[in-house]
This record gives C-alpha cells, structure tokens and sequence, in this order.
C-alpha cells in the first residue's frame, strides 16, 4: 500500500517526468554518496558536485512537471490542488535538500563542505521561466524533403535536441553563441595552466548534455507506442531493418559524438600530466568495451522482422553512457584514484545505473494506480 | 485495386505467456468504415499494430494493400493513414510546422484542405502542439491522417479521450471525408454509440477472439437473442447451430445469441415455449457477446 503523499507527488508530475525525477535521483545521490564513501579526496569533491548538478536538474525537471500539472488543474478546476502542491513541494524539498545533506554528513565525514551548495537547488524550480528567454524552436523552413536521409527525418520525430537545424535558422546561430560563451572560460582555464579545473569544466558539461540528450529521448520513448508507429508508418524510411538501424544511428550518433568530443578534450588535458598513460588506457579500454556491447544490442535489434520493439535496448545503451563519460572525466590530480579504487568506482557507477533503471521500471507501474483525486469515487 | 485493402487470416500472439489474440481473421471490404468493438484488453491495439506490420504475430498473417505488412512497401505507405490512441508525437513543434514536416512525405497532401480544418476548429498554425488540448491534438492528428487522402485509415480508438461533443464532431468528420473520397476505414472503440454513428460493419473482439463480424444493416436480421426461461434451459442442448454466446443470468435462466444465415430459419428452441425471441440492438448484442 503506497501512502497518499507519494502518490501525489507522483500524480502531480505525471509518469513520464516522474520517471526522470527518480533517475536523477538515485542515480545522482546513490552514487555521489558511495563515491564519496570511498574516502577518496578527489572523488568527494566529485561526489558533492555530481549531486549538486543532480539536485538542480531534478529540480529544473520538477518545475517542468509542476507547471503543466498547475495548468492542468487550472483547466479541469481540479479541487484542493494548492494543498497537494505545497505538499509536494514540502516533500520534493524533504528529498533534494534535507535528506541528501543528512545522508552526506552520516556517511562522508571528511570533505563534504560543498554539500551546502545544495540549497541552492530550489533555484532549479525557476530554470523555466528563466528558458523561455532564451528558447528558440528550430525552424524548418520548408521542411525536411522526403527524399532526405532517414536519420534526419527520425531525429526530428525524437526531438528538439536531435533535430537538425539548418544554418541560417536561429536555433543555430544560438547554439554558435552558446559554444563561444562556453569555450571561453575553458580557454582561460587552459591558457592560466589549471588543467584540472578545465577538467571539472568539461565533466559537468559533459553532464549537461548527456542530460539534455537523455531528455529529448525519455520523452520519446515514453510515448513509444504511439511515436513508433507513426515513423513506422511514414513513407521514405526503408525496410524495417534499415529503418531500425537509422534510428540507432540518430538516436545515438549526437549525444555520443558530443560527449566523446569533451572526452577527447578531457584526455588531452589530462595527457599533460606524466604519470597518466594507465588511466588513458583503462579510458581506451572502458570505450572500447561500450562500443562493442553496443554494437551487439544493435545488430541483435537489426535481425528483428518488426517495426517498433527496440526500445529498451537502446534506452539501456543510452543509461550506460555517463557510466563511461562520468569517470572519464573525472579530474585527476596529485590524489588521484588508484587503479583499484578508480574500476570500483566504475562498477558503482554501472551499479547505480542499473538500480535507476529499475526505479524507472517501478515508477512506471506505480503511475497506473487511480489517480489520487479519484480515491473515494 | 480489387481485393480487401486490409486483411488478416488465423493471427494467433502471445505476450508474456498469455494469449492475446486466438486465431482472428479479418478481411475489410473496399470503401467500408469497420468499426472494432471490444472491452479493455481484448486485444484491439495488438490486432491493430499486427495488422499494420508494427508487431509480428506469431502465426498467420497480415495484408495491406497487397503487400504483406511486414514489408509494406514506400507507395502502401502513402496511401495509409494512421491515427494512434494518443497521438503526441513532434510535440516541441508548431501545429503548421509540423503539418508541413509531415505533409512532405506525401504526394497527395491536402494543404487547402488542412487550412479548411485548422480555421474552423480555430486551431492557429503558430501553436505549439505540446500547448494543446487533447481534443485539438487529436483533431490533428485526424487533420494530418486525412490530408494525405489515404485509401486506407486506421484509427486506434481515436476518441477515447474525448468529451461527447468533441467526439461526435471527430466522428463527424470522419465519416464525411472517408465517404466523400472512398476511403476504407478501420476504427477501434469501445463505445457503442460511436459504432452506430458511423460504421458500416462491426466486429467484436472479446476473449481475445473474435466473436462477430457483420454488416450493420444486417444485424437485426441475422442475428438474435433468446432469453430462454430457467425451466427450459435445463432441457437445452449443449450448442445451439449459430451460437454466438451464452449468459447463465441471475434467475437460472440463459440468454443466448444466435446468428443465421440470411434467409435461413433460426435455430430450433427459438419459437418454443419458454424461450422469448428479441431483436436485440446493437448495445444490447455487444454486451451479451462480451459479458
């Protein structure tokens, strides 16, 4: 039996950003705080700062929710809704702040000091409002012919981060801006020879766009049946299979290029340090695995006759990648991890996303049970 | 294009260990709105997406247009419109946007016809879709099914969400653009009343089987109910010639449908005494067949 409260929280999200709220959450404190136990100096200050990027997504995410929740409620008339949302503020604050900062004063005794930063986490709840400035939506301009490549046509059914956007759109003179802003503190970084804060730098970029990738794909995903068909269904695409391989393709190729690249980067910083050539090869051998283990899920989906069921298998390929990403971008310095504790760290971040994954799984069954309004009726 | 532009023979699929569908044959005939009846979970959406070629049965097969539906080709595509239960697909779009993207694909898109539909259910082309009701969404992704002029709409319960007025004006419209152009139209529902508005054949899923296939105009002639008392249906037969379904009621006694052939007599007990003979509507039929 599931008390009235997360039930609640759940109903005001909806399934879909519930889902996301719960990935980033036990992903993001799970592992920050058996990272952090680890009593490593360097993987502390990683803990604390993963989940303080964590906490303001999950927030950001929650300010989405919330919001087309009040709308909703606003059209239905729905009664007592204020009451249900301060509650469900009170017990998205209980998690994102209070019980994090617990939980890193019980188990990381040493280190922790950034952990404070998470008040600042309720700021995500203006994230938002604070987009619409700056929002752009890719204009088609004529659109996509239907002669174009399939993997063009697909990116746009998975999204607005995937969508192809043409030069002289303004979504992309954006995105030029947003680099050029973003390259400069990293240039000045590298240019003063603090390599190690370059490194912080790309790991949370790395994170943020891992997360806006992953976004635009949960949302896909989430409404599988229905998106599926429908670009199944679209002339152009090819036999099955080939339409099968076309989505793997779009599905993965942007966020793994993008993500990659701020490897390399972080590699080539981190190649300035004399002792780094076994971390660059653990960083080689990590890749290569996750290149061949998902080369293996998507020739096994390729020999299917069907057009839809990929789904889980590509969103577990898309889950394992900051399992790469995260510790390959982990700042290195003079307290560096060792090789032992650096495969530990590793296996806890695969562990940790497995554990996610079945919160995703749960949660997807907990949003079928009657809607809480409906209790009594 | 002479044959069924959508058929299926003996599809029999299993989910998990359960059956989902047992052994359902389907054969739409050309110009026909096929409305597909049955209660939640009966297998309407998996009937849907296999005859569509979005699933693989396990046995028997799908055709569409000719082609299997495994390997429908680019030009059966064309001429196939598809409108799932809860379209929200190219969300972070704008409704003309998206309505172009879309209407690329197509050769016979109907722009004029598109602008028609969006001014007169006061849709504006700069909206975001994700802005809008479900009842405008689904309004265009009926639009966006329409303009293509397919010959062949398949709509996986297309007003379940939707409010009765909405629904009627959906329904409305569909029937008027399929009957003006011809086009065969298969639709899932489980709301009687929709079926009587607009279809011209029925079939009922229940059990995972299918349990009726007609035309509507025949129904009352073909098919009937006898409510036989609870003294004589203890002298009943096992199976009846033409059973469709039998209910034990509350009172001990049966309520049975059977169906004949036209022109043909109906089974024995039906001028009997004991058993009263009805002409069930079509509400009626659909809740005895899957009571």
């Amino acid at each position: 039996m599931i008390s009235a409260a997360p039930r609640e929280l759940l109903a005001t999200f909806g399934a879909d950003h519930a889902a996301m709220l719960c990935i980033f959450y036990v992903y993001g404190l799970g592992s920050a705080l058996l990272i952090g136990s680890l009593e490593v100096p360097a993987a502390v200050n990683l803990a604390t700062g993963m989940w303080v990027a964590g906490s303001l997504a999950t927030m950001t995410v929650a300010a989405v929710a919330i919001g087309r929740f009040t709308l909703s409620a606003r059209v239905l008339r729905l009664p007592g809704c204020g009451r249900v949302l301060f509650r469900s503020y009170a017990l998205l604050l209980t998690l994102i702040v209070i019980i994090p900062i617990a939980l890193f004063r019980i188990f990381i005794p040493e280190g922790r000091e950034l952990i404070w930063a998470t008040l600042a986490a309720p700021l995500g709840l203006l994230c938002p409002k604070l987009m619409k400035f700056v929002r752009s939506l890719p204009r088609l301009e004529g659109g996509i012919p239907s002669n174009g490549l399939p993997t063009e046509t697909i990116r746009m059914y998975i999204g607005r981060a995937f969508a192809p956007v043409s030069f002289a759109s303004a979504a992309f003179k954006l995105r030029i801006l947003s680099l050029v802003f973003w390259s400069v503190p990293l240039l000045l970084t590298v240019a003063n020879g603090r390599p190690r804060a370059a490194q912080w730098y790309l790991a949370i970029t790395a994170i943020l766009v891992w997360l806006w990738f992953m976004n635009a794909l949960a949302q896909f995903i989430q409404c599988r049946d229905a998106s599926f068909a429908e670009l199944a269904l679209l002339p152009g695409l090819g036999h099955p299979r080939s339409q099968r391989w076309a989505l793997y393709c779009a599905a993965l190729a942007p966020p793994l290029l993008a993500c990659s690249l701020l490897a390399a980067i972080s590699l080539i910083l981190m190649s300035w340090k004399p002792d780094a050539a076994d971390q660059i090869l653990l960083h080689g051998l990590i890749l290569l695995f996750l290149l061949l283990a998902g080369a293996g899920v998507v020739t096994a989906q390729l020999f299917r006759k069907d057009r839809t069921r990929l789904t889980r298998s590509g969103l577990l390929l898309q889950l394992s990648m900051p399992i790469y990403i995260w510790p390959s971008l982990l700042p290195l310095s003079q307290h560096s991890p060792s090789w032992f504790k650096y495969t530990i760290l590793g296996l806890l971040f695969a562990g940790m996303g497995g554990v996610a994954i079945v919160a995703w799984i749960q949660l997807r069954k907990l949003a079928r049970l009657p809607h809480p309004f409906l209790d009594g009726t | 294009m002479g044959g069924s532009p959508l058929r299926c023979e003996g599809i029999f699929k299993r989910y998990d260990g359960n059956v989902v569908l047992n052994d359902v044959s389907l054969s739409l005939l050309p110009g026909a709105i096929f409305g597909l009846v049955g209660r939640n979970g009966a297998g309407k959406t998996t009937l849907i997406q296999i005859l569509l070629g979005l699933l693989q049965a396990d046995s028997g097969s799908a055709v569409v247009m000719d082609e299997p539906a495994l390997a429908m080709t680019d030009a059966s595509k064309r001429r196939l419109g598809y409108v799932p239960q809860q379209p929200e697909t190219l969300g972070w779009m704008h409704v003309g946007d998206m309505l172009n993207f879309v209407g690329d694909f197509y050769p016979m898109w109907d722009q004029p016809y598109v602008e028609d539909c969006l001014k007169r259910w006061s849709i504006a082309p700069s909206r975001p879709l994700s802005k809008l009701s479900p009842g405008e969404r689904q309004r265009i992704a009926l639009i966006r099914a329409l303009a293509i002029r397919p010959q062949l709409l398949v709509l996986d319960e297309p007003a379940a969400a939707l409010d009765p007025v909405a629904r009627r004006d959906l329904l409305r419209e569909l029937a008027l653009r399929a009957g003006e152009s011809g086009t065969t139209v298969l639709f899932s529902t489980h709301i009687v009343s929709d079926l009587e508005r607009v279809a011209s054949h029925v079939a009922c899923l229940h059990h995972h089987k299918m349990v009726l296939i007609a035309p509507m105009d025949d129904l009352k002639e073909t098919h009937a109910l006898l409510q036989v008392n609870s003294d004589m249906a203890e002298q009943l037969p096992g199976k009846l010639p033409g059973e469709l379904s039998r209910r034990r009621r509350s009172d001990g006694g049966l309520s049975i449908i059977v169906v004949r052939d036209s022109g043909a007599v109906w089974p024995a007990p039906a001028g009997e005494a004991g058993v009263q003979f009805e002409s069930p509507g079509l509400e009626d039929l659909i809740i005895e067949l899957t009571s």
